[in-house]
């Protein structure tokens, strides 16, 4: 038990302390997460939104696949986008594997099928009255579609939250993409299980601990969002 | 065709089923006219053709002389006000649920204000503008709805069972703006209700009966349910018999247009004529140009007299009648 309180009070001092290490793979985590999180949001919420809302052969297909996706080990997507992203592979002339872009990518299409799917769920949630009454006072397909998204808010910031909840957790794909590079790649997730591998529990456990840290905030703009509501 | 509304061969169907066939409708312009029938009918289905919020899958609509295609539906749309019967409100104020559709519509900002104040003052909801829809009862929401749709000054207004979920108070003041806009302002106006016509205060130049996903007559109020019997040459409600002229195989409901019904205060001769009987008038009320009486004789009947009729019998409440439905007033549907 001492040893798990001296290691916590250790994290401790290395947050409070900032640590040099520490904040730069935050930063990095951070950075990597927000980028592959917001792109998944801004292709997933609309194309979720597009689904749910129109009628097309081989809906049910699309419907099957994004939740197929949604359980798409994160190291199968490592193992993936590794082939692709390496010097043999047919994307290796990006020259994006081992760089924080090439774990963006795979992070983005981690959260895509979750928040498309979220974002399905959410239009299908709503008062069905609601289109019929947008179409019913002269609204656009456009207008329809954002009045919809502004009805629900809370439901689609949730997807987006659970999205970002997803990539900065994962490690899979941090590990095989990004190579775990010290100051370059090396997130929050892959450095506690490096870490605590090589016996430095404190430096993991300040990381486990920022980690909760973020998901505190993020949870916490949630909540205020939903008061705010 | 000068109409506000021309229907032809509509067909619209829910999945496979059809919901409603209209094989043709006409609704004039600055016609107040009342959809009349049970739950589930195809009122509803009819008020959201003619909103274009629904399309048909077959049939023809024309809106002002002009067939409804999806290249003009929103033009269209936004020419219709409609009030549904379960209305649903933006999770926002009272002002940004009826200032939206003026919005979307590139109306500028003290303009929208000033109609949508306009509007909440015309259904008795001045001072609401800043409330939050989800604080509202229910009437008020159906009152903030109405608002909603007359603030973008439609030329026709369609409206979905009014009084379902209103207190009586709200009633009178929706069937009072509904007639003002009709009457002064020339509108179109389409409503419907399961209710009587005549607990309305709304008298509408015409009624149509919907029944079964279909237009059953027109004016007919006297609606019966009841079977065939004699091999099809009477039908027999709950109280009353009535003689067929053309004998039918089937038929659950027999409708009685009260507009054709005779009234005597003497008997009619020969005194076996058929479909006659003697009843007493129990409710008397205007409707428009014509006087309303309702008969009870076995059945309850409504009739609609002429003022010359009306002054021939001088009916009074209470007293005894005679009436007499000839054949073709009568039409027997399943």
């Amino acid at each position: 038990m001492s040893f798990f309180l001296d290691s916590l009070l250790a994290a401790f001092h290395l947050i409070v302390g900032f640590d040099a290490e520490v904040y730069v793979i935050a930063r990095t985590s951070l950075q990597v997460s927000l980028v592959g999180s917001a792109l998944a949001s801004v292709t997933g919420v609309p194309a979720g939104l597009v689904i749910a809302l129109t009628e097309f052969r081989g809906k049910r297909a699309v419907l099957l696949l994004l939740n197929t996706l949604m359980s798409l080990p994160t190291v199968v997507i490592g193992l993936l986008f590794y082939g692709l992203l390496s010097r043999q592979g047919p994307l290796g002339d990006l020259g994006i594997l081992f760089t924080p872009a090439g774990v963006s990518l795979g992070l983005f299409v981690l959260a895509l099928p979750l928040i498309a799917n979220l974002s399905i769920a959410a239009v299908h949630g709503l008062d069905p009255r609601l289109a019929l009454t947008c179409r019913a006072l002269g609204a656009t397909p456009l207008q329809q579609a954002w009045m919809i998204i502004k009805e629900a808010r809370f439901a689609v910031v949730c997807a987006i939250v659970v999205g970002f909840g997803r990539v900065i957790s994962e490690v899979g794909i941090a590990m095989m993409i990004g190579g775990n590079i010290k100051g370059f790649t090396r997130t929050l997730t892959t450095a506690i299980a490096l870490e605590t591998s090589k016996g430095e529990f404190e430096l993991g456990l300040a990381l486990g601990m920022f980690l909760l840290i973020i998901a505190f905030g993020v949870n916490g703009l949630l909540f205020l969002f939903q008061r705010a509501k | 065709m000068d109409a506000a509304y021309y229907l032809k061969d509509v067909v619209f169907a829910y999945d496979r089923e059809p919901a409603l066939r209209v094989e043709s409708l006409v609704i004039n312009p600055g016609e107040l006219l009342a959809l009349h029938g049970p739950n589930g009918s195809g009122k509803t289905t009819l008020l959201h053709l003619l909103a274009f919020v629904r399309t048909p899958q077959a049939g023809e609509i024309h809106f002002f002389q002009e067939k409804a295609e999806k290249s003009n539906l929103l033009a269209m749309r936004r020419r219709i006000g409609l009030l549904p019967q379960n209305p649903y409100l933006f999770h926002s104020s009272v002002m940004a649920n009826v200032t939206w559709a003026l919005r979307i519509r590139g109306v500028d900002r003290s303009t929208r204000r000033k109609r949508a104040l306009q509007a909440l003052e015309w259904v008795g909801l001045a001072g609401f503008e800043h409330r939050h829809a989800r604080d509202l009862s229910g009437g008020e929401a159906q009152r903030v709805a109405l608002a909603r749709a007359l603030v973008l000054e439609p030329d026709v207004l369609l409206l979905d069972e009014p009084a379902s979920h209103m207190d009586r108070s709200s009633i009178r003041l929706v069937e009072e703006i509904v007639m003002q806009w009709n009457r002064s302002l020339g509108k179109t106006v389409v409503f419907s209700s399961h209710a009587r016509i005549q607990d309305h205060a709304l008298t509408p130049h015409r009624t149509l009966y919907v029944l079964y996903g279909r237009i059953a007559g027109q004016g007919s109020e006297n609606i019966f349910p009841g079977r065939i019997i004699d091999s099809g040459t009477s039908f027999e409600t709950n109280h009353m018999t009535f003689k067929l002229h053309h004998p039918i195989t089937s038929g659950d409901y027999l409708t009685v247009d009260p507009s054709r019904i005779m009234v005597s205060t003497y008997m009619p001769m020969p005194r076996d004529a058929a479909n006659a009987w003697r009843g007493r008038i129990v409710a008397m009320s205007e409707a428009g140009d014509r006087v309303r009486l309702e008969v009870d004789s076995g059945e309850r009947f409504n009739v609609l007299l002429t003022r010359e009729a009306y002054d021939r019998v001088r009916a009074v409440l209470g007293q005894t009648i005679w009436l007499r439905v000839p054949d073709d007033a009568m039409k027997v549907l399943s």
